[in-house]
């Protein structure tokens, strides 16, 4: 395709802003919502996670705890992980 | 109410005291579910070989990655996978619990029992991948492994760390070789596993009963990814094979493995290769058919007893399409093997089982590993063979030959009768040689080419019951010197002589 090299470069600047923005976003997932200075203060003990745009996700069905997520990265401390894992273990020793 | 609410003060309490460590996962969602193969997204810094568990509780395993997304083989039923479920790496590569209890067995290539059996809690596990044993470890193959088939252990003779292809068409003969040779490791210290890929269910549990019937399941397992497993188990079966032989060649001992057959498993990497979307070459085979059983036959080999000893032959097998055997798959694995044991329907009809094509069938290392009474005889005979194959076309001149060529010509087709064997009826050591021995010294001559068999089965008995002691003797000595030929001498002539009477 041809481009005007000047809208190319443009084009490519902005893609590249986005594609890194929704590289470095972090998702919280919790039961309820959580304020900006909970989650700021949750963030500071995962430093692999700061630096990056945070968005808030409520999900009932999590029950509780949280979810935080980048990319292809998560960390699981919800209520619901940990009664599968019982269960799993549970079922495991019969 | 009370209660409760003194229960969630104490729990509150619990957690506040309480650390909490938390591991970070590797995850990423379904893209697409294709037969028995999943692409999933993310999955970043997950690794080729890493097993990974789907939210369904189904696992799999991580065999191709591109930029952006990874394929996934699905080690259960992919069915239940939905597109979007989440994924996630459990950051260990796939292994198969192993150990002696598996004994007697019949698993899939996971592992879990197959026959009905109780659930077998194994304590150690094996890679199923696993680069095989470098050249500081190995030692070259020297002790004989008997397949109790006197063509075989005469003329191909297969050593303790070989590999030995069987190939040939269908319905020729080529699991019951394999399954004779498993027949006579009784007593031999050989563990056997018998690795079925893509075979009839009815089928499996036919070898799981003769071996059974005939006392072999004592050091046997039976390892099976039958037709209606899907193409992944099949993919992985002969690798799981080998994980569970090289546990018992750890230990020390000498295993035999035989993969029954590698066409099919070279039939099911095809079709995961093709819903992976790799490019198709030669038969829609992908470029690594080759790499595929290279890596799964050098695992086979003999350890040096500095490292432990031990060893796994491999008995691979290799159905052909009309005797094809310049098709892909054949001349890759029989560039692989040390050599190929050819069988061929027309000799099948004929008569002559097992139908061992001797012209092309070779065993490249067995012969240092041949007995040196098994030698002996095994020289004469092979002369005897060649000459025969070299005149037999004259044969049909017969009135016009000289007495040279004509005494040739019976000779040939005397051992060519004598070749043949009855499936499941293997023989000893010793039995081979003294049958052998007298085929050699001639004694055969005065016998009609059409009682060659029924003399030999009079020979056997007579060795079963009177001869016990000398062919004890043989197999101790491993040689026949000029004393056990004096005392060998008026044994067989006697029963030939008496059989001509007769």
């Amino acid at each position: 395709m041809r481009l005007d090299p000047q809208v190319k470069e443009k084009l490519k600047k902005t893609f590249s802003a986005e594609l890194s923005a929704s590289r470095n976003a972090v998702r919280i997932t919790s039961s309820y919502p959580f304020s900006k200075e909970y989650i700021d203060s949750i963030l500071a003990r995962f430093p692999e996670f700061s630096g990056g745009n945070v968005e808030n996700v409520v999900d009932k069905q999590i029950l509780g705890g949280f979810i935080i997520q980048s990319g292809s990265q998560m960390v699981d401390l919800s209520i619901r992980s940990a009664l599968h894992l019982l269960q799993k273990k549970l079922y495991e020793s019969v | 109410m009370k209660a409760f609410d003194q229960y969630l003060k104490q729990i509150e309490q619990e957690i506040k005291t309480k650390k909490v460590g938390y591991a970070t996962d590797e995850i990423g969602s379904v893209q697409e579910v294709h037969d028995g193969v999943a692409l999933v997204a993310g999955l970043d810094k997950a690794g080729f070989g890493e097993v990974v568990e789907f939210e369904s509780g189904v696992k799999g395993y991580i065999i191709d990655m591109t930029e952006d997304s990874v394929g996934v083989i699905v080690l259960g039923d992919y069915l239940l996978i939905k597109s979007g479920e989440q994924v996630k790496a459990l950051n260990y590569t796939l292994s198969v619990p192993v150990g002696d209890e598996f004994i007697g067995r019949s698993i899939n290539p996971l592992g879990e029992v197959i026959d009905g059996g109780a659930a077998i809690n194994a304590v150690s596990r094996n890679p199923v991948e696993k680069v095989a044993p470098s050249v500081v470890y190995r030692k070259s193959v020297t002790v004989p492994l008997q397949t109790g088939i006197k063509s075989i252990d005469a003329i191909f003779p297969i050593g303790r760390g070989q590999r030995e292809l069987i190939i040939g068409d269908r319905g020729t003969g080529k699991s019951t070789i394999a399954l004779d040779t498993i027949i006579n490791q009784k007593g031999q210290g050989v563990i056997c596993i018998y690795c079925g890929i893509g075979q009839k269910n009815s089928k499996i549990a036919l070898v799981s009963e003769l071996l059974r019937k005939h006392g072999a399941l004592d050091y046997s397992i039976i390892v099976s990814a039958s037709a209606s497993d899907p193409a992944a188990l099949q993919y992985l079966a002969p690798y799981s094979a080998s994980a569970m032989a090289e546990y018992f060649m750890s230990k020390g001992k000498d295993v035999l493995v035989i993969y029954d057959d590698l066409s099919k498993h070279a039939w099911a990497y095809r079709q995961v290769s093709l819903i992976l979307r790799r490019p198709a070459g030669r038969e829609a085979y992908p470029g690594d058919i080759f790499y595929l059983h290279s890596r799964l036959l050098e695992r086979a080999c003999r350890l040096d007893p500095k490292y432990g000893g031990g060893s796994i032959t491999a008995l691979p097998i290799i159905e052909t399409l009309e005797g094809d055997v310049s098709a892909y798959i054949p001349t890759n694995v029989i560039s692989i093997t040390d050599g190929q044991i050819f069988l061929e329907t027309d000799l099948f009809n004929a008569g002559i089982r097992p139908a061992i094509n001797i012209g092309i069938s070779v065993s490249r290392v067995g012969g240092n590993a041949q007995t040196k009474a098994m030698k002996q005889v095994a020289g004469k005979l092979k002369l005897d063979l060649a000459q025969y194959r070299e005149m037999a076309a004259f044969s049909q001149f017969e009135s016009d030959l000289d007495e040279q060529t004509k005494k040739l010509l019976n000779q040939g087709a005397k051992v060519t009768q004598l070749m043949k064997q009855d499936k499941n009826k293997p023989y000893r050591l010793g039995e081979e040689i003294i049958v052998l021995w007298a085929a050699n010294k001639g004694y055969l001559e005065s016998v009609p080419v059409t009682a060659v068999n029924d003399c030999e089965a009079q020979l056997l008995s007579a060795i079963r019951t009177r001869g016990q002691k000398l062919c004890a003797k043989i197999e101790k000595e491993k040689i026949v010197n000029e004393e056990t030929e004096a005392e060998l001498k008026p044994f067989v002539k006697d029963i030939v002589e008496g059989f001509v009477t007769t």
